[in-house]
């Protein structure tokens, strides 16, 4: 399968020519990364790849294409279709996201307004990071989170590139259009990063089925309870909890009847119970629903229940 | 009889010249309002809905007047499609196949070119001030083709007519 046009022309004239060039499988495409003189990088299927000037993959450095300061501009200007003030939210994030869900990670020098960030001049690094959506990656979770009819609330942990948002994004999917185990659910979205949905001038660009409402580039304490109010959702999702406003937030989710299904980063049950924040949640059991995903993208290693009993371990299914 | 039928079909071909010539600085003028215009729609979708410029062009496309939509629609859909390297290349592409038509003169196709060398640089303040800028070089442009129209649309109908009559009696 080829790169999708509308992602290769975010790029500047001559690393468009050399992306069009490359042979690989657009499935297997994780990133893309340029810095200013530095090789034109890719990670594909979880190995680092140097591109040369004629679009092919090299593990010599020497070999890889000098990407200069004027593409990343032009890249820039591409990538906002010559509207960077129309990103400004976005980019004193580090992040935007473009049409099909991939997200572009930005660095460079930080422009302070007190101790606020105001902006980034001097962008010289990015990173293109692909979405995939894989859908029924989420079905051997299903039937571990529906218990007796009903949706348990569910934290998935895992460190960054888990696949705790992809799993979550088929969560939602399959939960809104309905599954074997129940009919479908109005889900809520909080998507404060874009990830989720990958929206684009606000429609999902990945399937969320047809039963969810999205808030994109909304905070999520804000937004879950704006989805409360405005859309009654049965299930409210949200990506990367983080702080105690977050929490504030799931526990009133909860309080109103809705199911919450979040994702928070973490290896194990051991590793989220030294943090503060995720340690109260664990004491007071607000989560009933535990999924510690494994060191392969997507894998489930384990799911525990609220008291701590391992219901499924890698390899072995305990239910 | 032909040599006057001639005669009166050189008078009215120079007549009509003057009318067409003076029908042209119209042309302008009403173009210039009309872009002018425009324009203020610009810079209220950049202002409140802080819509990337292949977007608002898009939008002004739909409410603007005839003489300028296609403009506006055409350069929306060229920075869509991110095949030039600046939004000012798209806006210079797009004017030149419409614009040039609407009666503009070279002067306000490069004032046009200037503002949207400006566009998309800094933020969305720039962006306004950038077009407000514009507009106030408009509105001075447009108080000078009124004037330039007043003072010579008469002119040229009569130098049409008396150039016909000039030509009539020569030939006569």
């Amino acid at each position: 399968m080829n790169i999708h046009k509308a992602l290769i022309q975010i790029f500047s004239e001559n690393i468009r020519l050399i992306v069009k060039k490359m042979k690989i499988d657009a499935e297997s495409l994780q990133e893309i990364r340029m810095r200013v003189e530095k090789p034109f990088l890719i990670l594909a299927d979880g190995e680092e790849y140097f591109v040369t000037e004629k679009g092919e993959l090299t593990k010599q450095e020497q070999k890889g294409y000098i990407v200069t300061k004027q593409e990343i501009m032009e890249t820039i200007s591409y990538i906002t279709h010559y509207s960077l003030y129309a990103y400004e939210d976005e980019v004193r994030q580090g992040f935007l996201t473009i049409e099909g869900g991939h997200r572009i990670g930005i660095a460079g020098k930080m422009v302070m307004e007190g101790n606020r960030i105001k902006n980034i001049k001097y962008i010289s690094f990015l990173n293109i990071r692909i979405t995939h959506e894989k859908k029924g990656c989420a079905d051997k979770l299903l039937p571990y989170i529906i218990d007796q009819g009903r949706i348990c609330h569910t934290l998935l942990v895992s460190p960054p590139r888990g696949g705790k948002t992809t799993i979550l994004r088929d969560l939602v999917r399959q939960l809104s259009n309905g599954t074997k185990f129940l009919p479908g659910v109005t889900v809520g979205v909080v998507d404060e990063r874009s990830e989720i949905g990958g929206s684009y001038m606000g429609v999902p660009q990945n399937d969320l089925g047809i039963r969810t409402d999205v808030l994109d580039c909304c905070p999520k304490a804000e937004g879950m309870m704006m989805l409360i109010r405005s859309m009654s959702p049965h299930v409210i999702a949200v990506d990367e909890i983080g702080d105690y406003e977050d929490s504030r937030a799931i526990e009133a989710v909860m309080n109103c009847g809705c199911k919450v299904l979040a994702t928070v980063h973490g290896s194990s049950i051991e590793d989220i119970q030294k943090k503060p924040l995720l340690q109260q949640m664990v004491t007071q059991k607000v989560f009933e629903r535990y999924v510690i995903l494994g060191n392969l993208p997507g894998k489930i290693k384990e799911i525990f229940d609220e008291r701590g009993t391992r219901l499924y371990q890698e390899g072995v299914d305990l239910c | 009889m032909l040599r006057e039928v001639g005669l009166g079909m050189i008078f009215l071909t120079c007549s009509a010249i003057g009318v067409a010539a003076a029908r042209e600085m119209k042309k302008r003028l009403q173009s210039l309002y009309d872009l002018q215009e425009a324009m203020l729609m610009l810079q209220g979708e950049i202002r409140y809905t802080g819509a990337t410029l292949p977007e608002a062009f898009q939008h002004v496309a739909l409410h603007s007047a005839h003489s300028c939509s296609s403009f506006f629609e055409s350069a929306g859909k060229m920075m869509d499609q991110l095949n030039h390297k600046s939004a000012k290349e798209a806006i210079a592409c797009c004017a030149e196949k419409q614009l040039k038509s609407q009666g503009l003169k070279k002067e306000d196709l490069e004032r046009l070119y200037r503002m949207g060398d400006q566009l998309g640089y800094l933020d969305q303040e720039m962006q306004i001030k950038g077009i407000e800028f514009y507009i106030e070089q408009q509105k001075s442009a447009c108080r000078d083709a009124e004037k330039e129209y007043r003072e010579k649309e008469r002119i040229y109908h009569c130098l049409g007519i008396v150039g016909g009559l000039f030509l009539v009696i020569l030939l006569a």
